[in-house]
């Protein structure tokens, strides 16, 4: 080939940098997202308070090592997996029980699986707001005034350290397993039926078809919903601000929201910042192993 | 030919998306950018703030500026106000606080001293008469900038709309019913409060009511008002917290023990809203508050329990002394704002005698101006329980009502801290010294920082 034809066959500028242009806006938004969280985590490194902007000052690993010496942090580390934990459980459980009753068609089903949806239709901040009413201390509690009817005293469920964790995760439930409904739904409908059909000709019990097949072809969806639910109840906010705030002596104080009492109520923005990135750290590994999880049982 | 289509149709697409993204582009910068006439006011949930609203279309019809108003409840509203004012935003113009939140601000320099805005007679009308205000309120409106002193000293930062000390309502039916004496002392509160738990009729009823969530908010009314009875302060003269004194450890155990044994369940959840709520409910006997909240209660139409409310002055400490703690809440100037003299104009119009006298028939009582509390219009709508309420709401303004706080930045964040440790008491994780004695040393350790 000829220098001539090299020459010829070489791309256009325009056609060279088209790639990088193609993904430039990609490296926009990446900007856009970095900036903020990497502005965050030098924050943690600093002595920002939110009233005075213009004395930042590095301080190194100071907040850091204050707040792992302080028992607040690890009340709140341990109740944020508490909570996180209990409500995934709970989610899974109920989800996949609600899912094998309405998997089936009958009369009424699609209206029951529409009625569903409701609580994930609602923002969840008024959902917890909406439960907080209900779960008023006095008979001015729906709940507390439907038990004062069979004579059982009014109970302080989210006024209470004993009660107000489960209230909690009960509303987190309330709200997010119809989530896990439609998930489990979706993958027990597109299972096949000739492995359920041969293993009922060999006479296998129900509880063996559930055990040996189809808890395994809904592995998929078990990740998947372990995999959003635990991310979202590590970092759950809004439920327990709208009801409780963390309290009664802190027995719901998950690490959001202890950020959010040290850089929004105390302007302590350094500090936040610390718990924040702990939460990140927490969802990065776990969002990598379930992910990592997904991917095997996918493959299978 | 199907490709050029295509290629026409990306390009109309792109094109039209760029022009979406220039017009929301210029909308932001428009949103930003100063306005003559239109002044933006960022606002607490407040008898006050209803009140005013209703008159703001005759001020924008009688000035021609524009007035746009973002109403929010106190918790999302004082989020929202450090959001706007530690970013410097001159957004909002005027805005609602209290004094905690004044020593914050005007510390970090987000406030615009209001005095020279007084003195010009061009911007304030000759009838609007500053020395009307009672002096006590301006007092907790001035402040010097140094950390645990100053109060009544250096600018003024706000001008005073509402004020508020706190007062025991009491069921008076249920006291007479029961022969209880309305307390004059922390202990005949404690007592009155057990009696009085009981059920009425079918009814629950709960003998004490307070505020009790996480937050300074709960500290503020009947338990720094019982808290300085006791001769108990926050902070001594060199900003070292002292709320683990004797005195401080005896009257928490004790108020804590009144909501625990005569109080509602769950307690630590409620707000003053809720408290309120309670009250009007006819579900407390006692409820240990802000005294405007009889507007409320003497209300038929909303209250359960009008004309059956007394109003109990603060009970007396050991030394007999009577003590209240209190509250005034004030409009002030954003510094940053692009528009102050329009925002002092509107600034001068809500806070002048005939603006404050017509908020009164909407719940915005303690009026702040001299004039206004003893105009006679104000004296026959405030006359409640045979002029109880407005004998002890003189008193209290006159004579027992103080700000019990130290003057400081650290209010908000030690109030935080110290309720956590009611709440702690009340649950019983700890005694009355360990919890107090755990968060003074907390509050300690912000204040070194």
């Amino acid at each position: 080939m000829t220098d001539h034809a090299l020459r010829t066959k070489r791309p256009k500028p325009l056609q060279r940098s088209l790639p990088y242009l193609l993904t430039f806006p990609a490296l926009i938004a990446l900007i856009g997202i970095l900036y903020p969280f990497i502005l965050g985590v030098y924050y943690t490194f600093t002595n920002y308070t939110l009233t005075e902007p213009g004395n930042i000052q590095w301080i190194g690993l100071t907040n850091y090592i204050e707040i792992f010496k302080n028992i607040d942090f690890w009340n709140a580390f341990s109740l944020t997996f508490v909570f996180a934990g209990s409500a995934v459980m709970i989610e899974l459980a109920l989800g996949l029980g609600v899912a094998l009753l309405l998997k089936d068609a009958f009369p009424g089903v699609r209206i029951l699986r529409s009625f569903l949806i409701i609580p994930m239709m609602i923002p969840p901040i008024v959902s917890a707001l909406m439960w907080k009413v209900i779960l008023l201390p006095t008979d001015q509690g729906v709940l507390n005034h439907i038990l004062s009817v069979v004579g059982i005293q009014p109970v302080a469920w989210l006024g209470d350290s004993a009660t107000a964790l489960i209230s909690l995760i009960l509303i987190d439930v309330w709200i997010y397993s119809p989530f896990a409904v439609l998930i489990f739904l979706a993958g027990l409908q597109s299972m096949p039926k000739e492995p359920f059909e041969a293993a009922q000709v060999d006479g296998a019990s129900s509880w063996f078809m559930f055990r040996k097949l189809t808890l395994p072809m809904l592995k998929p969806g078990i990740v998947l919903v372990t995999l959003f639910r635990l991310i979202d109840s590590l970092k759950v906010f809004d439920i327990i601000y709208a009801t409780t705030k963390g309290g009664p002596a802190g027995s719901t104080m998950t690490l959001h929201i202890q950020s959010y009492f040290e850089a929004i109520r105390w302007f302590r923005m350094g500090r936040g910042m610390v718990y924040l990135f702990v939460l990140w750290f927490l969802c990065f590994i776990f969002s990598k192993v379930l992910s990592r999880l997904w991917t095997r049982v996918l493959v299978r | 030919m199907a490709n050029l289509k295509l290629r026409i149709a990306s390009k109309l697409i792109a094109a039209i998306l760029c022009g979406l993204c220039v017009l929301f582009f210029c909308q932001c910068t428009k949103k930003n950018g100063p306005k003559s006439a239109e002044i933006h006011l960022l606002l607490n949930r407040h008898p006050f703030t209803e009140s005013i609203l209703r008159f703001i279309p005759e001020y924008e019809r009688r000035t021609g500026v524009k007035v746009s108003t973002l109403l929010l409840s106190e918790e999302e509203y004082f989020e929202k106000l450090i959001t706007e004012l530690s970013s410097r935003s001159s957004f909002y113009d005027l805005f609602m606080l209290g004094f905690p939140h004044l020593w914050q601000y005007a510390k970090a320099g987000w406030l615009e001293p209001l005095d020279p805005y007084i003195e010009n007679p061009n911007l304030t009308p000759a009838n609007w008469d500053p020395n009307d205000f009672f002096p006590e309120l301006i007092d907790c409106s001035r402040w010097n900038l140094k950390q645990g002193t100053g109060i009544g000293e250096g600018p003024l930062w706000a001008l005073p709309v509402n004020e508020e000390a706190y007062v025991i309502f009491y069921r008076k039916d249920l006291f007479e019913r029961f022969q209880v004496k309305p307390p004059a002392t922390y202990e005949e509160v404690y007592k009155a409060a057990k009696t009085l738990t009981r059920n009425v009729d079918g009814q629950q009823i709960y003998g004490f009511g307070h505020r009790g969530v996480r937050s300074w908010s709960t500290i503020h009314p009947g338990y720094l008002t019982a808290f300085a009875s006791w001769g108990a302060r926050d902070f001594d003269d060199s900003m070292h917290c002292v709320i683990d004194s004797v005195q401080g450890i005896e009257i928490t155990d004790l108020f804590i023990r009144t909501l625990r044994e005569g109080g509602p369940p769950g307690w630590p959840s409620y707000t003053w809203y809720e408290g309120k709520e309670g009250f009007l409910s006819g579900r407390f006997a006692m409820w240990f508050d802000a005294n405007h909240q009889a507007a409320a209660f003497e209300n038929p139409a909303k209250s359960k329990v009008a004309g059956k409310v007394g109003y109990q002055l603060p009970p007396a400490g050991p030394d007999g002394q009577i003590r209240s703690s209190t509250w005034v809440w004030s409009l002030a100037m954003n510094a940053a704002s692009k528009k102050k003299d329009e925002a002092w104009r509107f600034l001068a119009w809500a806070t002048s005698k005939e603006m404050l006298q017509r908020t009164i028939p909407y719940e915005n009582i303690n009026p702040t101006r001299r004039s206004v509390w003893e105009d006679p219009k104000t004296v026959e709508a405030t006359n409640w329980a045979e002029g109880e309420y407005r004998r002890t709401a003189q008193l209290l303004l006159s004579k027992y009502a103080r700000i019990r706080w130290t003057p400081s930045t650290y209010v908000t964040q030690a109030g935080d801290r110290w309720a956590a440790a009611l709440q702690e008491i009340y649950e019983g994780t700890r005694s009355a010294e360990q919890a107090l004695k755990s968060a003074a040393a907390d509050i300690n350790q912000m204040v070194r920082k």
